[in-house]
């Protein structure tokens, strides 16, 4: 690594935190934040100031340092009950490459293996516990979730990382093959290399909240920006790899994002049209949410191929659930309507206090 | 003889003024506040009794005895729960 690399991922990084604490600032409150996933650094930059933090947000640092502290030995008991190749995406692998890694909250240890149901296998055998049955997941990106008995972290072994449905998935081979150590100084474990992670932390992203989450981005970004070839060569690797699993119009959309927020760059047509609630960092109505997954496959995609994503999309959303009954989906339909312009985590507390769904 | 912690499956962070920690060998959490944490600290780096009480004295101002019979206390539940270097 040469001497400027080294300069320019610094001054990239420090540049990102920067503006993440300006972002933070704006929040109307402590519900928005937390709808972002930034409510623990907003709690690092609140404490610098000497600022009160809110004892919901305490209570919340707490839990993030208690699953924070399980990752290291969960992640020790699997690397030690398979010996083939894993590659940690997301949770702590992202963690340090946050300022403060405990400001990052991650449930789950997500692990790309070279042998899925061998490792799988392994991990059983080691005395991990499986939450659920195998069959549940089958066709998924990931197995059953598995536990460590009395830890709180969930352990996934992924097929494959995960991703939009309208996308086709990375080549997992090669991502093991381009991976380097973790940064969790787990000994023998590995993590996608900088370009190829970004890339995957974007997919993850729009699969779950398409350009939803300030946190998604700030992970984008601080990926980036700690690569050894200095953020331009990462990015410039990133949209190679982009083209190669036809992530391109994902990889593009998501980048003029975190330019703007990041950089303070022009601002994309995103931001006026489907993604609005990031800059403000409010949360996003259910109106907006809607909207939101259809935009993001018509965004995504050439204009070819993109109708049918947005078909799918539209029956994916006017299907109902699993074994939900019909009145239930209704039900359910008539109340997002009327909460149309609620704030969607509101909207989803509602619905857990509904009668009909408990 | 200097007291240290374990430093196997021992992992632990202080959040303000206090130390939670997880014990993964027996997978079970901990928390110290107080005087624990001003011994969880100087135990993470190793120190003797001697030094233990001296560190409670200086912190809080009390008298040895006082400190002494606090850090055998804080030293007899570390030791039941397997916590300290053998």
């Amino acid at each position: 690594m040469g001497r400027w690399d080294c300069t320019d991922a610094m001054a990239a990084a420090t540049g990102i935190w920067n503006r993440v604490d300006e972002l933070v600032g704006r929040a109307p409150s402590v519900e928005a934040l937390r709808a972002h996933g930034v409510h623990l650094l907003a709690a690092r930059a609140w404490r610098s100031k000497g600022r009160p933090i809110p004892r919901t947000v305490r209570e919340d640092e707490r839990r993030a340092a208690m699953l924070a502290m399980a990752a290291p030995p969960l992640l020790e008991r699997v690397r030690a009950a398979y010996g083939g190749r894993l590659a940690l995406m997301k949770g702590p692998e992202v963690a340090a490459r946050y300022p403060d890694p405990g400001v990052r909250r991650f449930r789950d240890l997500d692990l790309l293996a070279d042998e899925p149901d061998a490792a799988q296998r392994a991990l059983l055998a080691a005395g991990f516990v499986r939450l659920g049955s195998e069959a549940e997941y089958n066709g998924l990106q990931h197995l059953c979730p598995l536990a460590w008995p009395g830890l709180p972290l969930i352990v996934e072994v992924h097929r494959e990382p995960n991703r939009p449905p309208w996308l086709r998935a990375p080549p997992g081979r090669e991502l093991l093959n381009t991976a380097l150590p973790s940064a969790t100084g787990v000994e023998g474990l590995l993590a996608p290399a900088p370009a190829a992670h970004a890339l995957l932390l974007a997919g993850h992203a729009w699969a779950h909240h398409p350009l939803g989450r300030l946190i998604d981005l700030i992970d984008v970004a601080a990926t980036l920006s700690r690569g050894e070839r200095g953020e331009r060569g990462e990015r410039r690797l990133a949209g190679e790899l982009a083209t190669d699993w036809g992530w391109d119009g994902l990889w593009r959309a998501t980048l003029a994002v975190v330019d703007r927020l990041f950089a303070g760059e022009r601002r994309p047509l995103s931001l006026t049209v489907w993604a609005r609630h990031l800059e403000p960092v409010r949360g996003r109505s259910v109106l907006e949410n809607h909207f939101a997954r259809l935009a993001a496959a018509a965004c995504a995609l050439p204009p070819r191929s993109a109708p049918i994503a947005v078909g799918a999309t539209v029956v994916r959303t006017a299907t109902r659930r699993g074994d939900e009954r019909w009145r239930d989906k209704l039900h359910r339909c008539r109340l997002a309507i009327g909460h149309a312009f609620m704030d969607k985590s509101e909207h989803e507390r509602t619905l857990t206090r509904d009668p009909r769904r408990s | 003889m200097s007291l240290r912690l374990r430093a196997d499956d021992l992992e632990w962070k202080q959040l303000d003024d206090e130390i939670v920690a997880l014990d993964a060998r027996q997978a079970r959490y901990l928390a110290v506040d107080g005087a624990g944490v001003v011994l969880w600290r100087a135990l993470d780096a190793g120190a003797t009794r001697g030094q233990l009480i001296a560190a409670l004295v200086d912190r809080y101002g009390i008298d040895a005895e006082r400190a002494g019979a606090d850090t055998d206390r804080f030293l007899a539940e570390l030791t039941d729960q397997e916590l300290l270097a053998t």
